[in-house]
C-alpha cells in the first residue's frame, strides 16, 4: 500500500517533469542576443556597438584563403569556382575575389550623375582646356592603339574619363593585388575572397551554416586537394567556439555525472538512491527555467549555462537526505535535527542569489530568478518528496570508524576563531587594497585560439580588409546632415592616412556625396557656351569630327540642371547596397559609419582617440566599450554581492543566534571567499565575470557547510553523520568541478577552478572551525 | 583555309587604318604582330603600346601602365579575342559555335565573313572580314556596331607550318 503510494509519488513526479519539461520547450526560446547583458539605460555608443556586432559589415563578413602550392592560374580558377558556388547559395550578400566588373545596368543612375558625384579631377578639372586637350590625346591614343577601347561610344560621351575614375574610386582603398584577374597575397601564394553573409553576425546557426557552405564548396573544387582553405572573421570565431564549448560541456559534464555517480553509488550501495537523487537538481532547472520564461518571455544561453552552474548546490541536498533519514516499515525519522538546516541554508542561498533578481542588467536578473526559484525547489522536492521514495526500511549505517576519524580532527577553540577572523580579515584588507583585481579582457572571456586570431590579421591586412573592432562613426538628424558632416571631417581623415598612421578609410561620402556638395559641384561646372568653346580650342587640330562629342556636352547640360542624386535612387543595387552599409538609419537619427582599414596599432589608436570632437566623428573601439561594459556589470553584481553579503549575514544570526553560532557558521564562508578570491588573483592574475559567478557557487556551497556542520548533536554518531553528509557532497562538487578547471576553454575552466578551490578551502575550514566545541 | 590549322607560328608586320564616327580623317598604326599556336597572340605597336593574349590571360600596356585581364570575365572581349585566335587556328567548329560564316574561295585566294550569333557581341561589331592566301592571312577587316571599321594589314610574314606529326617543320621566308 504505503509502496504503491511511493510509486504514485514517483510516476506524479516523472509525469510533472515531462510536463515542466515539454513546456519548456515549446515556451523557451533560447536568445543567444547580448543586449539582454547590456543595461538597460545604455549611452548611445553601446547601441552602435551592438548595433555592428550583430549587423556591422566587418561582424558579418568571412575571410577566406585559398592556399596551395599550384600555378597562380589554378589558384585563380579555384577562387573563381568558389566565388560562383557561394554567390549561388543565396547565403551571402556578396561574394567578392576582385574579378568581374560592375554591371553597366546598375551603374545608370551613377552614370548620369558622374558630373556631380565624381571624383574633382577627372570630373571637374579636367574641363579646363590644357586637361581636356590632354585628355583628348590619350583618346586618340587609346583609339589607334593594338587594344582599342570595345565601347568607343562612352568616348563621345566622357572623353575625360570621369565615370571610369569615378569606379575606380569605388574600389576600396586597400585591396590587395590582382594576379590572374583575382586578388591574391603579397607572395603570390594564396588568393582571397570576403564573403558577407545575408544573416546576422548574431545568429550563429545562420553563421554555421553559411561557414559550412564555405567548407562544402571548398571541398568539391577540383583542386580541393592540393589547397588548403582558411576562413577567419567573427562569424566564423563565434560559431567555433560555440561548438567547442558544446562539445567540451557535454563530455566533462557527462564525465563528472558518472563519476558523481560512481561515487554516490559506492557510499549508499543503491542504484535507486542515485537516480532518485538527480530529480531535486532536474527539478530546479526546469522549474527555474520556466521561471525566467514565465517572467522574462525567453531565456539568455549564458543565464541558462551559468544558472545551472550555480544550481550545483542542489546535488549536495539529497545526500544529506540519504545520510540522516531513517525509514522503518514506511515510519520516517532522522531528518528533524536537518530539517530547520536545510532550510535555512536555502533561505540564505536563494536570498543571495534573488539579489541578483534586481540587477539592471536583465542577462543578470534572469540568473537571479532562474537560480533562486530553482534551488528553492530542489531543496523544498529533497527535504518533502525524496523521503518518501526511500526504501521501507532504510537507515544509512554509519561505519564504525567514522565517529573515531572525526574526533582525531581538531576543532579551533574560540580564541583561535577570533585569531582566524582577524587573519581573514587582514587578507581581506589586503586583497581590498590591490589597484585593478577586474579583468574585462575579452580575450580572456573568448575561445579564440590565438593562432586564429594571428591568422585573421594576416588576413585582413592582406586583403585591406576594415578592423573589426575599430570603427568611426557620425551621427545626423538625416542622411543629409551626416554625408555634410563627414565631407567637413574628410580632410582629417585623408590627414592620417598621409600621416601613414592608417592604411586608409572607407567613407559613405566617397560613393555619394551630400546634396550640398552636388549643388556646389553644378555651380562649378562651365556652362554650355564656355564648356563649348573650351573643347572647340582643345581639340583643335586633332582629328575629331565636329560635333563629335555633343553627347559629352548634352550630359553637361543635364549636369547643370539635375536634381541631386539621393540614396534612395540608388536603391537595391550593388551600389546602394554599399552604401546603405555606410548610411544607415539608427533609432530616429542616421549614422554614417567610416570602416578603418590597418589602424590597430597603439599610435593609430592615439590618434584616432584624440580626434577633435568639433569634427562631429566619433571613434569608437568596439574592445573599449565591450571592456566597459562589462566592467559595469562586474560593478553591478558586486554591488549586489554587497548587499547579498548583508542579507546572508542578518539570516544566518536570525536562524542560528540561539544557539550562539554566527561565528562558528560566517566564518568558514568568509575564509573560503576571501582565500579563493585571493588564489584566484594569483593563479589566474585578474577576476573576470565568470569567477565571480562561481564564488558565488561557493559562498552557497560554503553557507551548507557551515549549518550542517555547525549543529550540535545529540550524540558523536549523530555528528558523524552530519560531517559526512558535508564531506560526501564537498567531494562529489569537488569530483565534478575539478574535471571541469580541466578544460581549456577559459570559460569553463574559469568557472570550474574558482568552485573546486574554493570547496577545497570551505570544508577543511568548515570541519576545523564550525563544529560544536563538545 | 583548313590548312591554317598547321601554320603553328606567325610573325609578321601590320598597318592600321582605324575609321571612326568620332573622326573625321582615319587614324593610322603599325607595329609588330606575332601568333603561336595554339592560344598566344600579342600586337605591339610601334610607339611601345601592346596586348598581349595567352590563355584566358590578357596584358594590356599602355605606356607604362600594365593591365592584366582574364578574358572569361568580358564577355565581349571573349567574343573579338576567340574570333581572332580561331582564325589563326584554322578552328572552324570553333568559330562556328559565335558566328555564322560565310566562306569564300578565289583563284587568287580566300575570304571568310563572320557575323556574331550572340547579340551581346553583335552590339560591338557586326563582322570581321579575313582574306588570305593558302595558309596565310593578309587582311583583317572589323566593322563595329556603330559603324566604326578598323583594316589591318600583314606583311613581311614569316610562317611556321608544321604539316603533322613526323612531318618535321618548315618555316617560310
Amino acid at each position: 500500500m504505503r509502496l504503491d503510494r511511493a510509486r504514485t509519488l514517483l510516476v506524479t513526479w516523472l509525469l510533472l517533469l515531462l510536463g515542466l519539461a515539454l513546456w519548456n520547450l515549446d515556451h523557451a526560446t533560447l536568445h543567444r542576443d547580448l543586449s539582454m547583458f547590456l543595461p538597460r539605460t545604455s549611452t548611445l555608443e553601446e547601441r552602435l556597438l551592438l548595433d555592428q556586432l550583430r549587423e556591422g559589415i566587418a561582424a558579418r563578413t568571412l575571410l577566406i584563403s585559398l592556399r596551395g602550392d599550384l600555378e597562380a592560374e589554378r589558384i585563380a580558377d579555384a577562387s573563381r569556382a568558389l566565388t560562383e558556388t557561394l554567390e549561388s547559395s543565396g547565403r551571402f550578400r556578396h561574394v567578392v575575389n576582385g574579378s568581374g566588373m560592375p554591371d553597366m545596368r546598375e551603374l545608370g543612375p551613377v552614370l548620369d550623375h558622374r558630373y556631380l558625384i565624381g571624383p574633382a579631377d577627372a570630373c571637374l578639372r579636367d574641363l579646363d582646356e590644357e586637361d581636356l586637350r590632354q585628355a583628348l590625346e590619350r583618346r586618340l591614343e587609346e583609339l589607334s592603339g593594338p587594344m582599342p577601347p570595345l565601347d568607343t561610344s562612352l568616348i563621345a560621351r566622357d572623353p575625360t574619363g570621369c565615370f571610369r575614375s569615378l569606379l575606380l574610386g569605388l574600389e576600396p582603398s586597400g585591396a590587395p593585388e590582382r594576379q590572374e584577374g583575382v586578388w591574391f597575397s603579397r607572395d603570390g601564394r594564396e588568393a582571397l575572397l570576403l564573403a558577407e553573409t545575408r544573416a546576422q553576425a548574431s545568429d550563429l546557426d545562420a553563421q554555421a551554416e553559411a561557414v559550412a557552405a564555405v567548407r562544402t564548396g571548398f571541398a568539391r573544387l577540383a583542386d580541393a586537394s592540393r589547397l588548403h582553405l582558411a576562413i577567419t572573421g567573427p562569424g566564423y570565431f563565434a560559431v567555433g567556439s560555440q561548438e567547442t564549448i558544446r562539445t567540451q560541456t557535454i563530455w566533462l559534464s557527462a564525465a563528472a555525472s558518472l563519476a558523481v555517480a560512481a561515487l554516490l553509488f559506492a557510499v549508499f550501495r543503491s542504484p535507486r538512491l542515485v537516480l532518485i537523487g538527480a530529480l531535486p537538481l532536474a527539478t530546479g532547472i526546469l522549474v527555474g527555467t520556466s521561471c525566467v520564461v514565465l517572467a522574462f518571455g525567453a531565456i539568455h544561453g549564458i543565464t541558462l549555462a551559468l544558472g545551472v552552474t550555480l544550481m550545483g548546490v542542489a546535488m549536495d541536498y539529497p545526500v544529506h537526505i540519504f545520510v540522516h533519514a531513517e525509514r522503518r516499515a514506511g515510519r520516517l525519522s532522522g531528518l528533524e535535527g536537518i530539517g530547520p538546516n536545510l532550510l535555512l541554508a536555502v533561505a540564505t542561498t536563494v536570498c543571495g542569489y534573488a539579489a541578483l533578481a534586481l540587477a539592471e542588467f536583465e542577462g543578470l536578473a534572469q540568473l537571479g530568478v532562474l537560480a533562486g526559484a530553482g534551488l528553492a525547489s530542489a531543496a523544498l522536492c529533497s527535504r518533502f518528496l525524496l523521503p518518501p521514495l526511500l526504501p521501507r526500511d532504510y537507515a544509512w549505517r554509519t561505519p564504525a570508524a567514522l565517529p573515531r576519524l572525526l574526533a582525531r580532527i581538531p576543532t579551533l577553540k574560540d580564541r583561535a576563531r577570533i585569531l582566524a577572523l582577524g587573519l581573514v580579515l587582514a587578507v581581506a584588507g589586503l586583497l581590498a587594497s590591490h589597484p585593478d583585481p577586474w579583468s574585462s579582457d575579452l580575450s580572456r572571456l573568448s575561445t579564440v585560439p590565438a593562432s586564429e586570431i594571428a591568422l585573421d590579421q594576416h588576413l585582413r591586412n592582406e586583403m585591406g580588409a576594415p578592423e573589426v573592432a575599430q570603427i568611426l562613426f557620425v551621427v545626423g538628424a538625416d542622411p543629409e546632415q551626416v554625408l555634410r558632416r563627414l565631407e567637413t571631417a574628410t580632410p582629417a581623415l585623408d590627414a592620417l592616412v598621409a600621416s601613414g598612421l592608417v592604411a586608409g578609410f572607407e567613407t559613405p561620402n566617397r560613393i555619394l556625396p551630400s546634396r550640398a556638395a552636388q549643388h556646389e559641384r553644378q555651380s562649378q561646372l562651365p556652362s554650355h557656351e564656355r564648356l563649348e568653346r573650351t573643347l572647340a580650342r582643345a581639340s583643335a587640330g586633332l582629328p575629331f569630327r565636329t560635333g563629335a562629342f555633343a553627347p559629352f556636352l548634352h550630359d553637361l547640360d543635364l549636369a547643370r540642371k539635375e536634381s541631386p542624386l539621393t540614396p534612395d535612387r540608388l536603391g537595391a543595387s550593388p551600389i546602394g547596397e554599399r552604401l546603405g552599409t555606410l548610411l544607415q538609419p539608427f533609432g530616429d537619427a542616421w549614422v554614417g559609419l567610416v570602416p578603418l582599414i590597418g589602424a590597430d596599432h597603439p599610435a593609430a589608436i592615439a590618434e584616432l582617440q584624440a580626434l577633435d570632437p568639433a569634427s562631429g566623428l566619433r571613434y569608437l573601439d568596439l574592445r573599449d566599450t565591450s571592456a566597459g561594459l562589462i566592467a559595469r556589470f562586474i560593478q553591478e553584481a558586486l554591488d549586489s554581492l554587497t548587499l547579498t553579503a548583508a542579507l546572508i549575514g542578518a539570516l544566518i544570526w536570525l536562524g542560528v543566534r540561539r544557539q550562539g553560532r554566527t561565528l562558528r557558521v560566517m566564518l568558514p564562508i568568509a575564509l573560503a571567499i576571501v582565500l579563493d578570491y585571493g588564489l584566484l588573483l594569483a593563479i589566474e592574475g585578474a577576476i573576470n565575470l565568470f569567477h565571480l559567478v562561481s564564488l558565488l557557487l561557493v559562498l552557497g556551497l560554503s553557507i551548507d557547510y557551515g549549518l550542517f556542520i555547525s549543529r550540535r548533536c545529540t550524540n558523536p554518531a549523530e555528528s558523524a553523520r552530519a560531517a559526512f553528509a558535508v564531506a560526501l557532497s564537498a567531494l562529489s562538487s569537488l569530483l565534478m568541478f575539478g574535471l571541469l578547471a580541466l578544460s581549456n576553454i577559459p570559460v569553463l575552466h574559469a568557472i570550474g577552478l574558482t568552485t573546486a578551490l574554493g570547496i577545497a578551502l570551505a570544508l577543511p575550514a568548515a570541519l576545523l572551525i564550525a563544529r560544536p566545541d563538545t | 583555309m583548313r590548312s591554317l590549322a598547321q601554320v603553328t607560328q606567325v610573325e609578321a608586320e601590320y598597318r592600321e587604318r582605324v575609321e571612326l564616327s568620332l573622326l573625321d580623317q582615319p587614324l593610322e598604326s603599325s607595329g609588330h604582330l606575332s601568333y603561336q599556336a595554339p592560344d598566344r597572340l600579342s600586337k605591339t605597336s610601334d610607339k611601345g603600346d601592346a596586348v598581349l593574349i595567352d590563355g584566358d590571360r590578357i596584358e594590356l600596356i599602355r605606356g607604362d601602365g600594365k593591365t592584366r585581364l582574364r578574358i572569361s570575365d568580358h564577355a565581349a572581349l571573349e567574343g573579338i579575342v576567340l574570333a581572332l585566335r580561331a582564325t589563326f587556328a584554322g578552328d572552324l567548329d570553333r568559330l562556328r559555335r559565335l558566328y555564322r560564316l560565310d566562306y569564300q574561295s578565289r583563284p587568287d585566294g580566300w575570304t571568310l565573313e563572320l557575323v556574331p550569333l550572340e547579340r551581346g557581341i553583335a552590339n560591338l561589331f557586326q563582322s570581321v572580314r579575313i582574306e588570305g592566301v593558302d595558309n596565310r592571312i593578309d587582311r583583317l577587316d572589323i566593322l563595329e556596331g556603330n559603324g566604326d571599321r578598323r583594316r589591318m594589314r600583314l606583311t613581311n610574314q614569316r610562317l611556321l607550318v608544321c604539316p603533322g606529326p613526323g612531318n618535321g617543320c618548315r618555316g617560310t621566308p
